[in-house]
């Protein structure tokens, strides 16, 4: 079965369009016409020009001060423009970050500007990039409203820009990053460029100046000496009569060529921590130890890119030789340096490889129409912008050149932290800062020390699952376990030093270049997808008999329910958590988020029409740093339920502190089939478990359905940083609610709901026997199914565990709403036959994040 | 729209030659990986060497040849001492600690005679043989052999920031460039030898750009030496198998074949014995073969 789904991501128009959600959608078409047509509280490019002049001289008095609120709508934002300058435009406070861009780009009377972006940097200096289709004031949770205006998307072929104003910002982008470190460069093509520079905004040499004083207020590299300004000038002469426009072609042209040229760089470490810089770019993702390139994947060579907790994981498709696909895996400081890593690479790779963005239709698993949205690049990509582009019917604009000498002082001084504290990511290969690098607070290096060992797929191999005693298991492990094991059979290869690198054609940019190419996962399996799904359910539905035995548990849980969230709510409101998944900053000294997570997971079981079986199921855990509102629901049937998937995918997904939880599926493809053992390890055979366990006697068939509730640690066998309490409800009994208590930086609480017809405290659990799992990710959703098969006394039952989970992360959500969703969807999907439930199981994370 | 396009400079347009003439130290002293079954005719060598400076000038370089210096008998080897890539001339270490003391003259020459930006190598433990180093006209490809580590790779990316430089392990030759050469733009020359072969996938995972392969027979037929449009290569005394395939492959007016046997003997190829440098004054481009085509967009795909 594995073997038939992997097919699918490979062969053309069948990956399901899983991506965009319905949510972003709806935003994008929000979105759109402003791109066209300015708002009109936009003011006049003439005005803002005043503006900016009066911006200017308020700056040189007190260059530092921040803007501040004018009024309780209208938030001041300081944009730092490539030319150095700021300029400050106000926005509504709820605007969404493409207002900003917008005006930022109207101001400069940029066209083509999907190669633009807007940036802004954490209290780390780590840039990130403003996601245009969500509100500002979610992504910019502490610190005044400050950002540059940058390049982001590097064209490999600037003569191919249309208008020279493009042009025009490009070089000074390069500038910039030539000026940072960047863009190294050797003297010579220093000396190239930067006359290139002086022609473009001095015009022709002067014969009457004398040395090289008339450049000596330029900048041009980052140790320039008197000898570039005199190898300059004399390049410079040779340059007589190329306008502006020409010299800045030039410019282009060289730096186009240039091995750094567009590569946004990112720390990290392979599976040995040693250092490396992973560097993303129009062709592809390349790997850098210090200066030297070890590794490139260019896009075509990518199956699959996906994020988990710090790691970074890239799935190669197999070369010529070999059999299986490798994933490699790398270690980035924390979990929002791997997903900003991920977002970068989606977002490169949409915009140079693909023609449009993954349209954003038809994706949601079937269940769930509607729910969330998981990350992807939603703006044009450069074949659109290209082509609308070629509509561009006005005059080339007039402007003016004058950056460089400006950018002299202000790089000099003021400005100092955009042009030259890059953070370690941003800085240069080799030039890395190894002390900014570790000055992560506390939790974080902790986060890394603790990981660090678990990057060794050996160690986890055929570890069993650690079950204390007292009612808690610590599931971070089992997760980490099966992706042990998954590395194993996966042939997931860390990247290691000397290790046998996978071969990287070296045609590859200009070959395999077929459709199937680019399609590059992120992060979720596309069998996985809707149609997968669909046929699933379908086969579930005719091996379905009559309802037989079901108890329907929507009102309990439901009920339940609401009370959590709306306490949840009550407490969202309390903190000033913003922001969603997608943009989620995680920054525990400084900013106090909630983020909410509801699982919902059922249980379904079936047997043979006779005998007696057992099945267990169902883990759900919190992670140390995550929270969870979950609901779950377990069902007994007696149907024989396919599905496809992997236990470890789902476990992933709720046991880790990811917070898109579509980020889980990176090693698991090929282990379907691979194996039962897989299953059998991953599965979590919690004998010891708390309290959820329950044994059933249900029109003579036995069921028995275990539930686990794991928590994560953060070492594979250490008990978790934050004790996350259950509680089981069964019909009689109220549900309770756990505070738990505070760690250093993370606060978190749990509560955990449990329904189970049952109403039997004592469970036992029985090993089961993965048959099959599915998961479904979207931005705040997850859903999970997991079908076992337990065997006792020669009959074979199974059970299915279909698991909601809901996060968010003060973002607002209708908990409510998506509980009740949820709730009846679980049960009236998977509910029409004679199947019963087992245990329904809510449970609710809360947590703040530096609140203290 | 301006356009800035101009024809792509032939990164292997070069216009001056650095050669050492051979000492007497050369017959006895010089390093050998195995001893050569007759001992090195000295005359013979010297005479072979003058030719070779002939046939350098013939595609039009002009040779800059240094007087012998008696204690560094592989001194003829200039290759090894210095790499000069885009103006700019890295000194390098040579991996044989009696070759230290020869960069010193290359050194003095490079910056003074020919006026490049000298860059030296800032990390003690690096050794880089520049025979170890490749230079595709579009990226650097760093062979780690006995004579070159990753230090000394790094120094090598360092020095050479424009380009994308990888490094390959070496095993079974004593430089990468035994084993393989630019035969002309786009065009590495290998051996089938396993040795070579393996080598060659090696590089072939990691470079950026594509080439095309001219293999040959004899592992030394490998060594050729590439500029301004010509190639250099063994005669069919020393190649046999290789030679008509050379004939065959490449055109007959841009070619020469060089007889170095007695400098073979003492390791010695076609590329080891000059180094080659472009002198542009003033420059439009910084000297890189990458095309457009090189750079180009993928052709963009719909999902």
């Amino acid at each position: 079965m594995a073997d038939d789904s992997e097919k699918i991501p490979d062969s053309p128009g069948k990956e399901p369009a899983d991506l965009d959600t319905t949510q972003q959608s709806v935003d994008q078409e929000e979105e759109k016409p402003k791109d066209q047509t300015p708002p009109p509280a936009e003011p006049s490019p003439k005005k803002e020009k005043a503006k900016k002049e009066k911006v200017k001289k308020e700056k040189e008095k007190s260059p530092k001060k921040a803007p501040t609120t004018r009024s309780s709508k209208m938030v001041a934002c300081r944009v730092l423009l490539l030319d150095g300058t700021d300029q400050e435009i106000e926005v509504e406070k709820r605007a969404k970050g493409q207002v900003l861009f917008d005006k930022v780009c109207e101001a400069a009377n940029l066209i083509e500007k999907d190669y633009f972006g807007i940036s802004y940097r954490d209290a780390t200096d780590t840039r990130y990039w403003l996601a245009l289709d969500k509100k500002i004031s979610k992504q910019m949770r502490s610190g005044p409203w400050v950002f540059a205006f940058e390049v982001k998307f590097y064209p490999p072929d600037p003569s191919q820009l249309t208008e020279d104003l493009t042009r025009y910002h490009l070089c000074l982008q390069v500038r910039n990053d030539i000026l940072s470190g960047k863009l190294p460069c050797s003297f010579v093509t220093h000396a190239l460029l930067g006359s290139y520079t002086v022609q473009s905004e001095l015009g022709d040499y002067d014969p009457d100046e004398q040395g090289v004083k008339y450049i000596q207020d330029f900048r041009f590299a980052p140790n320039q000496t008197n000898e570039l300004l005199e190898k300059i000038a004399d390049l410079h002469k040779t340059h007589k009569g190329q306008t502006p426009a020409e010299a800045e072609m030039h410019f282009l042209e060289n730096s186009k060529k240039l091995a750094m040229y567009g590569v946004d760089l990112h720390q990290a470490r392979d599976s040995e921590l040693v250092d490396i810089t992973l560097g993303v770019c129009a062709s592809g993702l390349l790997v850098y130890r210090e200066k030297l390139r070890i590794n490139r994947f260019a896009w075509p060579k990518i199956l699959k890119l996906s994020y988990k907790r710090s790691n970074f994981y890239v799935k190669i498709r197999p070369g010529e030789f070999e059999q299986f696909e490798n994933t490699i895996g790398f270690k980035c400081a924390n979990h929002r340096l791997a997903k900003r890593l991920w977002k970068t690479c989606v977002e490169h790779h949409t915009f140079f490889r693909l023609k449009e963005p993954e349209p954003p239709n038809a994706r949601m698993p079937l269940t769930f129409p509607g729910f969330g949205s998981r990350f992807r690049y939603s703006g044009r990509t450069q074949h659109q912008t290209r082509q609308a582009a070629a509509l561009i019917d006005r005059p080339e604009p007039r402007f003016e050149r004058a950056a460089s000498k400006r950018l002299t002082t202000r790089s000099m001084d003021e400005s100092e932290p955009y042009n030259t504290s890059e953070n370690p990511d941003q800085s240069a290969i080799g030039y890395g800062h190894p002390d900014r690098a570790n000055a992560r607070t506390p939790s974080l290096a902790e986060d890394e020390a603790g990981q660090g060992g678990r990057l060794r797929p050996g160690e986890e191999l055929g570890a069993p699952g650690y079950h204390p005693p007292g009612g808690q298991a610590y599931t971070d492990h089992v997760e980490l376990k099966t992706t042990g094991v998954n590395l194993s059979q996966d042939g997931v290869a860390y990247y290691k030093r000397g290790d046998s690198i996978p071969p990287t054609t070296p045609k590859a940019m200009g070959e395999d270049l077929d459709d199937e190419d680019a399609k590059i996962k992120y992060g979720y399996d596309s069998r996985y997808g809707p149609g997968y799904e669909n046929q699933d359910t379908l086969e579930m539905r005719r091996k379905g008999g009559h309802p037989d035995g079901y108890h329907y548990p929507g009102q309990q849980p439901d009920r339940q329910n609401r009370d959590l969230i709306q306490e949840l709510k009550r407490r969202q409101e309390g903190g000033q958590g913003e922001g969603d998944d997608d943009d989620d900053r995680y920054d525990p000294s400084t900013e106090h988020l909630e983020k909410k997570r509801i699982l919902i997971t059922t249980t379904t079981t079936t047997s043979p029409a006779h005998g007696t079986s057992a099945t267990n199921s169902s883990s759900s855990g919190s992670s140390r740093s995550s929270s969870e509102n979950s609901i779950q629901l377990d069902v007994a049937s007696n149907n024989l339920v396919e599905g496809v998937d992997d236990l470890h995918a789902q476990q992933d997904s709720i046991t880790t502190e990811s917070y898109v939880t579509a980020e889980m599926y990176t090693e698991t493809t090929t282990t379907t089939a691979a194996g039962e053992g897989a299953g059998k390890m991953a599965f979590f055979h919690g004998a010891g478990g708390p309290g959820g366990e329950s044994q059933e006697d249900h029109h003579g068939y036995k069921k028995t359905t275990t539930t686990v509730v794991m928590t994560t640690g953060d070492d594979s066998s250490m008990p978790p940083t934050v004790p996350t309490e259950r509680v089981k409800y069964d019909p009689n009994a109220e549900h309770t609610t756990t505070s738990t208590t505070d760690v250093p930086l993370v606060k978190t609480q749990s509560r955990t709901v449990t329904y189970s017809s049952s109403g039997d405290g004592g469970r036992d659990l029985l090993p089961g026997e993965l048959v099959s799992s599915q998961s479904h990710a979207s931005r705040s959703q997850t859903v999970e199914t997991t079908t076992y098969k337990t065997e006792s006394d020669g009959v074979v039952e199974t059970t299915i565990q279909r698991k909601i989970t809901i996060t968010s992360e003060g973002e607002e959500l209708d908990h409510d709403k998506m509980l009740a969703e949820a709730i009846a969807n679980v049960t009236s999907e998977y509910l029409p036959q004679d199947r019963t439930v087992q245990k329904i199981e809510i449970k609710t994370d809360t947590e703040e994040v530096g609140a203290d | 729209m301006p356009t800035g396009k101009g024809k792509a400079p032939d990164v292997f347009r070069y216009h001056y030659a650095i050669v050492s003439r051979i000492p007497n130290s050369f017959k006895d002293s010089s390093l050998k990986q195995k001893e050569p079954a007759k001992p090195i005719d000295l005359e013979k060598a010297r005479q072979q060497h003058e030719e070779y400076v002939e046939t350098l000038r013939k595609l039009g370089i002009d040779v800059l040849e240094l007087p012998l210096d008696e204690r560094h008998p592989d001194c003829v080897f200039v290759e090894d001492t210095a790499v000069v890539i885009n103006g700019t001339a890295l000194i390098c270490r040579p991996g044989a600690s009696s070759r230290l003391g020869e960069v010193a003259v290359i050194r003095q020459t490079l910056r003074k005679e020919l006026g490049l930006k000298i860059v030296e190598v800032d990390n003690d433990k690096a050794t880089i043989d520049g025979g170890d180093v490749l230079w595709t006209g579009k990226e650097i490809v760093v062979g780690l052999s006995g004579r070159t580590n990753q230090e000394g790779a790094q120094a090598i990316a360092k020095a050479f920031p424009e380009y994308a430089t990888c490094m390959v392990r070496v095993e079974g030759a004593l430089h990468l460039k035994s084993l393989m050469s630019m035969a002309g733009p786009e065009l590495i020359a290998v051996s089938r030898s396993p040795a070579a072969q393996k080598v060659l996938k090696r590089v072939q995972e990691q470079v950026t750009y594509s080439y095309m392969i001219l293999t040959v027979e004899e592992e030394e037929a490998a060594n050729m030496l590439y500029a301004n449009g010509m190639r250099v290569h063994l005669p069919d005394t020393t190649i046999p198998k290789s030679f008509p395939i050379i004939e065959n492959k490449l055109d007959f007016q841009n070619r020469y074949a060089q007889d170095i046997s007695e400098l073979q003997k003492a390791d010695g190829d076609l590329t080891s014995m000059s180094i080659l440098i472009q002198k542009v004054k003033h420059p439009k481009n910084f000297s890189s073969g990458v095309s457009d085509e090189d750079l180009g967009d993928f052709p963009v795909v719909t999902l």
